[in-house]
């Protein structure tokens, strides 16, 4: 395997978490709801799967543990939101701090204790192919569930009949509803199966990425709601957004071990925080649609298409019927 | 006309017990919230094997019961108090101010750098040879700029960039920390040549805030400026027009800009304010007599602490103080509990339990308010039918 090939096949790797989460987030929101717990879910599902294989010893059941424990903060979530009508953003985050601390104390017992992998599964045939092969088809199931997944929300959401009703109950739930969508109920299944998406990455933590449970997993969630937002709730974006700072994370850790460019080690890990920063700006501050004006006649439609910063028009409001 | 008849005022007793009735769910509200949070560390102890009894023993004896244990709880109340009274502000307005974990560092920092300027060094800025009172005030300063300079960073980016504070918030927590620890770790600037540990070396004499005679650990310094900072924002949430406008802005920001509240500008100021008291409860932390240097864990959570002492008293200023004190009762238990259970029981109760005990408490109260919204709404959000009615008619 080349350097290049090595590097962008541990981008894909290390990404997977960020990706799945930031899908299922995405399904969240486009659904209308915020689920701002991802963080602390992320962590409290890592340490589920890592306690869970270590108990049982089987990786189906841990994965199955951790996106049951995904989809019960989602629960609360949108239970909170919809049938008390609360903030979503207030229980969204007393839920990530309950979970992050959750998660350290019942972990406390198997902290740093080996826990099991995801077992290796090159695909045959298609690892061959040069540079493709070994970056996308060379890797664990996870791993290959978070590319699929990628085209799978794509196909969903643009490509079905319930995902343009998902797409409605987030920007037009009145109208939804007048066309006789359950929207509430809809939201109910959405925000739940994201959250055990979100449990899922956490799972790829702790059975893949991060081999075990360390505690070190606070930022993630952060930085797979930003990346949401940065791609602007369209999958494809979602994932390169969660590809680039990944990719520039691993960047950096190469020039830190790289003489040549001596950078304190504190400035490198300061820098997907600076890159968060920035790329939201980018996204919301709507200097990409300034942009359009210095593109040819030709392709402003397509620019537009491809800068649109357009949140769900419904998102983080509830729907009462009248 | 239904609304009349219906709205007829009962006379008397009759209206006191419709009161008494209306206002029963507000006040059971938060009572079943916290003993069903309660409920689930008890069932948690339970499980872990240990006695709840004696956990809350452990709790009262490393926090309350003597006079000592009562000043060095004081001496951690003080700090997270005053980061409370700041995002009073921030939250009235609408301001989710998750960056306040940041802010508090920064301000620890920043109280670090005044030392070092005007205390170690041997030619002080502008030939400031000053005495104690002094260092600690430009401390104070130092630190309360600071603050409120890593929290206008958020403001902006809110206001002119369009980002929310909550991610920006938490990019700068990030960027804080890494940065104190650049400051402090592997032969960073502000390390002492030649240690190993990830801290300055301790301040001078005169950089030490006073303490009480026979309690070392507890500075009335810190009393004195948090009561200041409480009296502050009292009056502007109760007595000035600027906390009705933070009000307003925080209940519905369009609107309250059309009817010419100057909302960006209000941001600033709110975000500014509260990160000042946090940078001044960073000061706190770094000056306080028994620790006198900046290491690796300034904050110590106290700013995520203090946001959920803030929703938990439903941002009033007037709970505050007491969320708080309760708050910092857990916490400072929390560390007896811990070593309690693992010296004379043997058995592994990691402290962190207490922080789980602190957000479960808010999630419930949050939780069983949203249910008493729903199931017994308060009489002033009903009418909205009515109205309806009368402006048919």
């Amino acid at each position: 395997m080349t350097g290049l090939e090595s590097t962008l096949r541990g981008i894909v790797r290390a990404a997977a978490p960020i990706v799945i989460a930031g899908q299922g987030e995405l399904l969240t929101e486009r659904a209308g709801v915020i689920n701002l717990s991802l963080d602390g879910t992320i962590m409290l599902s890592a340490m589920t799967a890592h306690l869970v294989v270590r108990e049982t010893g089987s990786l189906v059941q841990a994965v199955l543990a951790a996106m049951a424990v995904g989809a019960a903060v989602a629960l609360i979530v949108v239970f909170s939101s919809i049938a008390l009508k609360l903030n979503q953003v207030a229980v969204g985050f007393v839920l990530t701090i309950l979970c992050a601390d959750l998660a350290i104390f019942l972990g406390k017992p198997h902290f740093n204790q080996p826990g099991k992998e995801m077992p290796h599964m090159p695909i045959p045939l298609l690892k061959d192919i040069p540079l493709l092969g070994p970056v996308l088809f060379n890797h664990n199931i996870l791993i290959y569930f978070s590319l699929f997944l990628i085209v799978l929300m794509w196909f969903y959401i643009y490509r079905t009949r319930p995902g343009l009703t998902l797409r409605s109950i987030g920007e037009q739930p009145e109208a939804a509803f007048v066309r006789g969508t359950p929207v509430n109920a809809l939201r109910y299944v959405y925000v739940v199966v994201g959250g055990s998406l979100v449990g899922l990455a956490g799972a790829t933590y702790s059975l893949s990425v991060k081999l075990g449970w360390k505690e070190d997993l606070s930022g993630e969630g952060w930085i797979a709601l930003a990346i949401v937002i940065f791609g602007l709730w369209v999958p494809a974006r979602v994932a390169l957004g969660a590809y680039l700072i990944v990719g520039l994370r691993s960047i950096a850790i190469d020039l830190q071990g790289n003489k040549v460019i001596d950078l304190p080690s504190q400035i490198v890990n300061m820098l997907p925080w600076f890159l968060m920063i920035i790329t939201l700006l980018v996204a919301t501050s709507g200097a990409l649609t300034r942009l359009d004006r210095y593109a040819p006649e030709r392709f402003r439609p397509m620019m537009r298409r491809f800068t649109r910063a357009a949140p769900p028009r419904a998102l983080g409001t509830t729907f009462e019927k009248h | 006309m239904a609304s009349s008849t219906r709205q007829r005022l009962p006379s008397g007793a009759g209206m006191t017990w419709r009161y008494v009735l209306d206002l029963l769910p507000a006040i059971l509200a938060p009572f079943f919230g916290i003993a069903a949070a309660l409920l689930i560390i008890v069932l948690i102890l339970e499980w872990q094997g240990a006695d709840p009894q004696v956990a809350w023993n452990y709790v009262y004896e490393g926090t309350l019961e003597s006079a000592a244990k009562r000043a060095d709880m004081v001496a951690f109340w003080m700090p997270l108090a005053i980061t409370s009274f700041g995002l009073v502000l921030a939250y009235t307005a609408g301001l989710w101010n998750i960056g306040v974990e940041g802010q508090i560092m920064i301000g620890a920092i920043g109280a670090t750098w005044a030392v070092r300027l005007f205390a170690e060094s041997s030619s002080p800025p502008l030939g400031l040879r000053l005495g104690r009172d002094g260092i600690l005030f430009l401390c104070f300063v130092f630190a309360a700029l600071a603050g409120a300079l890593w929290a206008l960073v958020a403001a902006v980016l809110k206001t002119r960039g369009g980002v929310n504070e909550i991610f920006s918030g938490v990019a700068l927590n990030f960027i804080a920390q890494t940065f104190n620890m650049y400051l402090i770790s592997n032969g960073g600037p502000w390390q002492p040549p030649g240690s190993r540990a990830t801290e300055t070396a301790r301040f001078p004499e005169n950089a030490r805030l006073p303490s009480f005679e026979e309690y070392r650990r507890l500075s009335p310094t810190t009393i004195y400026i948090t009561i200041g900072a409480f009296v502050v924002v009292a009056l502007i949430m109760y007595v000035s027009r600027w906390g009705l406008q933070l009000r307003a802005q925080g209940k519905n920001r369009k609107s309250a800009f059309l009817l010419g509240v100057r909302t960006d500008r209000n941001v600033l100021g709110a975000m500014a304010l509260c990160g000042s008291m946090a940078g001044l409860a960073g000061a706190f932390r770094v000056l306080a007599p028994d620790v006198t240097k900046l290491t690796a864990t300034p904050s110590g959570g106290i700013g995520f602490l203090a946001i959920l002492v803030v929703l938990l008293a439903s941002m009033s200023a007037i709970l505050t103080p007491f969320v708080s004190f309760v708050f910092a009762v857990l916490s400072k238990g929390g560390q007896r509990l811990e070593s309690g259970f693992q010296w004379d029981h043997d058995l592994l109760l990691d402290r962190s339990l207490v922080r789980v005990l602190q957000s479960t408490i808010v999630l419930m109260v949050v939780l069983a308010f949203g249910a008493r919204n729903r199931f017994f709404p308060p009489r002033s959000a009903q009418p909205a039918v009515d109205d309806d009615d009368v402006d048919r008619t």
